[in-house]
């Protein structure tokens, strides 16, 4: 045990530090939630709806970051699908949310947020279409619930969460959330959730460097 | 002799290692408070607070560690200091949080491996404190006649 955690020690020192930076893919950047593609700072959020900590990750720190960086084009967030086996009714959730794209950015992202608040109710139960049909009624009309329920069911939905998660294990992510943030030429990784006042420290200090 | 060899490996070993830990932390502290926000234990200023004195405290331990100075209190206060951070790390691994331990460089989330090669400089600590505390103090020099 004592020679393994020394191992582990010497390679958690070699890989200490930025990683390499990492060119953001077109498509990536196409995917990006922000008024800017080609912001300076791009955030990669590898996440599973069934997660709590991904949930406050979202809701407490990622949506105002949106906001706050996204919106006046700093800051570019981009969303992978990273739906853990071990969670019942995650790729369900994965696929609502990828088909909700399709909508447009403001829309995908109510999707996003109804996923998360709600998490603790279909989490139970897999139900997830009642929740989205009620809570989004003001927002989605019945024709595009209608396109929803049908692109949650197209097969091109399934073969881009397994891109996701192709993506994210080429990355070598095993826990969610995982997310990457690019800025400079460098890429840092982080895992679990943070507060919202330090991502934002953390951010103002990469576009001061800039 | 055996004893001496080993207080002097655990000694430097230990001080080399706070050395480093809070060089890293120090070149970089705005990642160390991603780090330390993720154990989701402490409110913004208290991350902010601990990211700006953590790595100097570490500094001027590992100095006063390899320069064998005030022994038994310094490595009272590491072992001490190793056991928190055991015990924070513990309980964040316990409750299922997902938190990066920000322990040597970044991006490293806990572990049992994290924690067993904590375990394992804890008891370097341990060892030198004990042996500081039972090791007799130099006799006071006879008072004159």
């Amino acid at each position: 045990m004592i020679p393994k955690a020394l191992a582990g020690t010497l390679l958690a020192l070699l890989l200490a530090g930025p990683l390499q930076a990492q060119e953001i893919s077109q498509e990536a950047r196409g995917r990006c939630w922000g008024s800017n593609p080609n912001a300076p700072v791009v955030i990669e959020v590898f996440s599973d709806f069934s997660c709590p900590h991904c949930r406050t990750l979202y809701l407490e720190t990622i949506r105002a970051a949106m906001a706050d960086y996204a919106v006046p084009g700093k800051v570019c967030v981009v969303y992978y699908e990273f739906p853990l086996r071990g969670n019942r009714y995650s790729r369900q959730a994965a696929r609502w949310a990828h088909a909700a794209i399709r909508l447009g950015p403001q829309k995908w992202l109510r999707v996003m947020d109804t996923l998360f608040r709600f998490q603790g109710r279909w989490t139970r139960d897999g139900q997830i279409e009642p929740i989205l049909a009620s809570v989004l009624s003001d927002v989605l009309s019945e024709e595009e619930m209608n396109r929803l329920r049908q692109w949650v069911k197209d097969p091109r939905v399934d073969v881009a969460i397994d891109r996701d998660l192709a993506e994210g294990r080429q990355r070598n992510v095993q826990r969610t959330p995982t997310f990457f943030i690019s800025a400079n030429g460098e890429t840092e990784r982080f895992v679990g959730s943070v507060q919202y006042g330090i991502l934002r420290r953390y951010l103002n200090n990469l576009l001061a460097r800039r | 002799m055996l004893v001496r060899v080993l207080q002097w490996i655990c000694r430097l070993g230990l001080g080399a290692i706070f050395l480093y830990a809070g060089f890293v932390k120090a070149g970089n502290r705005f990642r160390f408070e991603m780090d330390l926000s993720t154990y989701q234990l402490l409110p913004d200023w208290g991350v902010i607070a601990v990211a700006a004195a953590l790595p100097w405290l570490e500094m001027a331990l590992g100095a006063v560690l390899i320069l064998g100075w005030k022994q038994r209190y310094v490595t009272t206060f590491t072992a001490l200091l190793l056991g928190a951070f055991m015990a924070v790390m513990g309980i964040t691994y316990a409750r299922g949080i997902e938190a990066q331990c920000g322990c040597f460089g970044f991006g490293e989330p806990i572990s049992p491996t994290t924690l067993a090669r904590d375990s394992v400089f804890f008891l370097m600590a341990v060892f030198l404190a004990g042996v500081a505390w039972r090791r007799r103090p130099a006799p006071e020099a006879a008072p004159g006649p």
